[in-house]
């Protein structure tokens, strides 16, 4: 209890310049204020909120690679050290930014300020520690599946993207299918979710490639992006609890 | 919505800080402008952001199709239109404002901010959506085959928010619940097979959509999903039918 109001103490003392502050301040305003909470909630080291996403990749493992009761087993055991593995997700609160290759930024159930897309790493670890467990046949299914998966979710953020500029600079078709092919190939980091935020708030526009949207541009289409892209804003994605994670395979606890 | 967030946030923590004893709140008028116009400083500078805006919206019709000039100017007056409304209201809102200005404590100065939110909403949204005089005179300024280029190019970016509202509800099933590469694209098929005729905008086309998935026989689904993930699929359709109720007021839906 202390500590809530403890951080409603320091939120305190931070509010006669937030409220005066200008767009810049308040930022910087925003950050400490999400220190001061995110200090309180990082005691607990162990990022929970990620079991619900290992326990997920185990489950599309199981379906992919087919395993036997042997190998499933001891796939959990390894899966218990991928959460220690990335304690590290829980970045520095203030200090996680966005990438060179413009992606999402991603917040835990409690605000925790996450580095890179927690999807993503859950993925990366899993595939390190199942690989001695499976054969090399199933290793290059999962492999070849979750390549396929992580294509589709690019895809699907790619064409949101279109969707988007679009909606503001009106495309050709010639224009959207180049625009397609540039992001797939050059924005690594995209993420759908993130981008939804935005088919969500379409008076905002997220950072994007700007590199890779301009050249295909028309002068008028430019300076249709120079005004819209003053507006744009940074939205996070949410990581839900382990309610909103439909299937009730708990292989880790 | 954010900076909205941010400024009710600064509220609520000013409320906190203010002693009991201490009443007296120091809100100027610049201050309450800024709560209007959030990132553009001030009324005069929106102002010529807000007229920009109008060439900017005309642009965007042209990428569709050309106008000619005397349409153009109809639509600039239509624009400064919607920009004097706007700006009436802000004039109403600085005087209820001024009525209550010196006198600003922790009793009232809710009552202050709650007069800036519709209009800040408003200019972060932008003045020339589909209920503004804008909109409207667009309408009635092109000519038959520029309003048949407009319906097509608008039902073009209907055709492709509905396909990505799919694919994003099936993107998202896929970290809720594993979904194989044959799962995926089974049920990419079924969802584009049986929602051709789905239309709408904004968050109401992923409602709609997962609306009219959640109608479809559940047979469908059974013949692409296991056991284990039927279960789990089974409660992600329970969330658009709660929705049908929203559906229905936004008339997407009927009423049956």
């Amino acid at each position: 209890m202390w500590l809530r109001w403890f951080t409603v103490f320091l939120i305190g003392l931070l509010a006669p310049s937030f409220l005066y502050a200008q767009e810049k301040t308040a930022r910087n305003v925003r950050n400490a204020v999400f220190l001061a909470l995110e200090d309180v909630q990082q005691k607990n080291d162990v990022p929970e909120f990620l079991k619900p996403l290992i326990n997920l990749e185990l489950s599309f493992i199981k379906r992919v690679c087919d395993p036997s009761d042997d190998q499933m087993t001891a796939m959990v055991k390894e899966a218990e050290n991928v959460i220690g593995v990335m304690s590290d997700i829980v970045g520095v609160p203030g200090q996680v930014r966005m990438g060179g290759d413009v992606g999402a930024l991603f917040r835990g159930p409690n605000q925790e300020q996450l580095v890179g897309n927690p999807f993503h790493r859950v993925r990366t670890e899993m595939a390190i520690f199942v690989k001695p467990i499976l054969t090399a046949e199933q290793y290059d299914r999962y492999f070849e599946e979750s390549k396929q998966r992580d294509e589709f979710e690019r895809e699907v953020a790619v064409g949101i993207a279109v969707e988007l500029l679009d909606s503001k600079l009106v495309l050709t078709s010639e224009q959207r299918t180049q625009l397609t092919d540039k992001l797939m190939q050059g924005w690594k980091q995209v993420d759908f979710q993130w981008l939804q935020s935005y088919q969500n708030n379409p008076q905002y526009l997220p950072t994007m490639p700007s590199d890779l949207i301009e050249p295909i541009l028309t002068s008028t289409q430019k300076k249709l992006w120079n005004a819209v892209n003053r507006t744009r804003v940074t939205l996070h994605v949410y990581m839900g609890n382990a309610n909103s994670f439909g299937l009730e395979e708990e292989w880790i606890k | 919505m954010m900076k909205n967030t941010l400024c009710c946030l600064s509220f609520t923590v000013l409320l906190m800080t203010v002693p009991v004893q201490a009443q007296q709140v120091n809100i100027g008028i610049e201050q309450f402008e800024r709560w209007i116009f959030q990132n553009v400083s001030n009324a005069e500078q929106a102002r010529m952001t807000l007229a920009s805006a109008i060439e900017l919206e005309i642009a965007r019709i042209e990428q569709v199709t050309p106008l000619l000039e005397p349409q153009k100017e109809r639509l600039r007056l239509a624009g400064q239109g919607d920009i004097k409304r706007f700006y009436d209201r802000v004039e109403r809102a600085r005087q209820e404002f001024r009525e209550l200005e010196g006198n600003v404590d922790q009793n009232n100065i809710g009552k202050i901010h709650a007069i800036t939110v519709p209009l800040s909403q408003d200019i972060q949204k932008g003045l020339f959506g589909s209920k503004s005089l804008f909109k409207k005179v667009v309408l009635t300024t092109v000519n038959e085959q520029q309003a048949v280029t407009m319906r097509a190019e608008e039902k073009r970016q209907q055709r492709v928010r509905m396909e990505n509202a799919i694919k994003v509800f099936i993107a998202q099933t896929g970290r809720q619940m594993p979904l194989t590469a044959i799962q995926r694209e089974s049920l990419l098929k079924l969802a584009m097979d049986d929602l051709d005729h789905v239309e709408a905008k904004g968050i109401y086309a992923t409602y709609l959509m997962t609306y009219r998935l959640s109608e479809l026989p559940r047979e469908k689904f059974q013949a692409i999903f296991d056991e284990a993930q039927m279960k789990a699929f089974d409660k992600t359709l329970r969330q658009p039918r709660a929705m049908k109720a929203a559906l229905v007021q936004q008339g997407l839906l009927d009423d049956e």
